[in-house]
């Protein structure tokens, strides 16, 4: 499997120096804009941009297996299709993990030298935050490879994300139509909002081992089930 | 002796094109030619083989072993090359090979040298200036370098030369010493096999129109030429294609003897090549 | 040994490879307990199938003229002297026995085929 990794890092190498340049590059901007007192507003959306950009930079190795129609021959060498998953998987998340270390550096060096800061910076930055948004990043191609392991790169992507907005849509959604139907169907909400605060009570009340804990296993378990999926699709897709 | 490759009622449905009922075996150390028309279903074979894709149908076992269950074992002793290979074009040579070398246990680095140097092969030149013919020489490297059993080429000198093409004869003829390796080869320039094949299976829309050794199918088949007025409804049925002018009838037959004996010196018979054999198949076919 | 494919020939090739050695054993040049190539070698060097050179080795196997030492390869069998010169004694036959038949169908006399053989003969011998 290192063996794959290897090869995504010699046929790439040069794609990713587009990433290692833009990264820092938006976050001068960023902290540019900063300084004109828009802070709130502009960390959003620079995290925003950011992760975006990270998820993009994991999908370079992809790309260009898919572009040059490599994977007629991974598929043909002596390795299991299960093992081509799991490397980019392991490929994907070090480039995410990797981009935005990238970024967070750059962050750090920015408010160094402009020895300016926010608030909201300071959570972003600080340990848990960094964790959190590369769990959070890992959480998201978990969601989207295995439509990429199905429909291939570019239509997997796409679908990936017309799911995406249609969750972001359908919760709301989901909510009104539950609300309308309360009157209707006189079905009791009540007990669903009292398991909801009994579980928020939950949650607030653990320590911080416990909660780390418990986003470990949680991410873990959705990354594991992605995978699961995408082997699944791999194996039966034809090349 | 045995089958280094066996393939039983091999199925697959694209929908508007289905390879149905695919039977066919090459026994250890011989080259079997797979020939057939362009859509054929030649490479779809070989990519059911490598398990690129999907069958829906029969089995495949390679050096006695089911290529599903054992596919790693199998693929390791498998040296394949396709019709355009794909490399990643900003590379040279030298990476491709780092790339696809450890993949290898029995990588042998001194006979890829060998035949670099055999082909004239440039190491640091990028792929994207190779010439079409320098890109199969490459995979052709490639795929002898680590002590493959089968060879499995697709379509490898479409769009080559012919001086090329003699030259890929002679190294094949020369693998061939060894009685334990074995050739699959795919293609539809029939020309490349007539000499070196030792079986050849012929394939058309998507069915298997005959697996047999070379040498049977040339005692066999054979074109007959004679004036339109010896063809009329049950004579016709004795040919696999006929081609009419107005001076007279070209056919291909399956049973020259049959031939030879109702028709005695009514006809010219002339030996059928691997070409013919293609041709006047299909127009039956489309005929029918 | 020499051996010379033709792809004119209405003979296959197998058969022009066996006769060739067949020849070449009767007549001599190819002696008892010679090696032949292995099947590979010769397909290799005639640039034809190794099934038909396995097709031609097979046939002379069978009618003697080659034995096969497993492990080691073709060898030319020893050969009876009494079957030898039967041999080459209808391998003329043959070849008088065509020309008689043609001469019969042209209208030539046996009087002037004797002639005609004695010319030849002669001729060979200067």
């Amino acid at each position: 499997m290192l063996n794959l990794i290897r090869k995504d890092f010699i046929a790439g190498w040069m794609f990713l120096i587009g990433v290692v340049l833009i990264i820092p590059f938006i976050t001068l901007i960023a902290m540019w804009a900063m300084m004109d007192d828009f802070g709130g507003v502009i960390i959003g959306v620079f995290t925003f941009i950011v992760m975006i950009l990270c998820i993009a930079s994991s999908f370079i190795f992809m790309g260009v297996d898919s572009a040059y129609q490599a994977e007629m021959i991974y598929a043909s060498l002596p390795i299991k299709r299960s093992r081509i998953v799991f490397a980019r998987y392991l490929s994907s998340f070090i480039l995410t993990a990797g981009s935005f270390s990238l970024a967070v550096l750059s962050c750090f060096s920015m408010v160094y030298i402009f020895n300016e800061t926010d608030p909201a910076f300071n959570i972003i930055l600080s340990f848990r935050g960094i964790i959190s948004m590369i769990l959070f990043l890992f959480m998201i191609l978990s969601f989207i490879f295995p439509f990429i392991f199905k429909f291939g790169i570019g239509k997997g992507v796409t679908a990936a994300l017309i799911m995406q907005i249609s969750l972001m849509i359908a919760v709301p959604l989901i909510k009104f139509v539950f609300k309308a139907l309360q009157g209707i169907l006189a079905f009791d909400f009540a007990f669903f909002n009292r398991m909801l605060h009994t579980a928020i009570k939950w949650i607030i009340g653990l320590t911080a081992f416990q909660a780390y804990v418990l986003i470990f296993g949680i991410v873990s378990l959705v990354i594991l089930v992605s995978i699961g999926l995408s082997v699944r699709f791999y194996n039966r897709m034809d090349l | 002796m045995e089958n280094v490759l066996e393939i039983q009622k091999l199925r697959k449905n694209y929908g508007d094109f289905v390879l149905q009922d695919v039977s066919f075996s090459l026994p250890e150390g011989y080259i079997m030619g797979l020939i057939g028309p362009n859509g054929a279903g030649k490479t779809t074979i070989i990519k059911l083989i490598m398990n690129l894709i999907m069958r829906h149908g029969g089995n495949i076992s390679i050096f006695g072993k089911d290529n599903l269950e054992h596919e790693v074992e199998i693929k390791s002793r498998i040296g394949f090359v396709y019709d355009n290979p794909n490399y990643y074009d900003h590379l040279n040579l030298k990476q491709i090979k780092n790339i696809i070398r450890p993949f290898y246990k029995e990588w042998n680095e001194k006979v890829f040298m060998d035949l670099v140097d055999q082909f004239e092969l440039p190491l640091k030149k990028t792929i994207k200036k190779f010439s079409r013919g320098m890109v199969m020489k490459a995979a052709i490297a490639i795929a002898l370098s680590h002590h493959a059993d089968l060879i499995i080429m697709d379509e490898p000198t479409s769009g080559l030369d012919p001086v090329f093409r003699r030259e890929l004869l002679d190294l094949l003829y020369q693998l061939l010493q060894s009685e334990k390796k074995s050739i699959l080869f795919s293609t539809h320039i029939t020309s490349d096999l007539e000499r070196i094949a030792d079986y050849i299976t012929f394939i058309n829309h998507g069915k298997i129109v005959f697996s047999k050794a070379k040498d049977e199918v040339f005692e066999n088949y054979a074109l007959v030429k004679g004036g339109n007025d010896l063809l009329n409804e049950e004579t016709k049925t004795w040919f696999t294609g006929i081609r009419k002018s107005q001076f007279g009838f070209e056919a291909l037959t399956d049973d020259v003897n049959k031939i030879k004996k109702n028709f005695g010196s009514d006809v010219v018979i002339d030996r059928a090549n691997l070409e013919d054999i293609m041709y006047f198949s299909n127009l039956r076919n489309n005929h029918a | 040994m020499k051996i010379i494919i033709s792809n004119s020939s209405p003979d296959p090739i197998y058969e022009q490879v066996s006769k060739q050695i067949k020849a070449q054993i009767i007549s001599g040049e190819l002696a008892e307990g010679d090696p032949l190539p292995s099947i590979r070698k010769l397909a290799m060097e005639l640039q034809i199938s190794v099934i038909t050179t396995k097709r031609a080795y097979e046939d002379l196997q069978k009618e003697g003229f080659i034995d096969a030492v497993s492990g080691k390869g073709c060898f030319v069998a020893m050969q009876n002297k009494e079957l030898l010169r039967e041999k080459k004694m209808k391998t003329v036959e043959d070849l008088l026995s065509d020309a008689v038949f043609e001469a019969k169908k042209l209208g030539i006399s046996f009087k002037e085929i004797k002639e005609m053989l004695e010319l030849l003969y002669n001729e060979e011998a200067e």
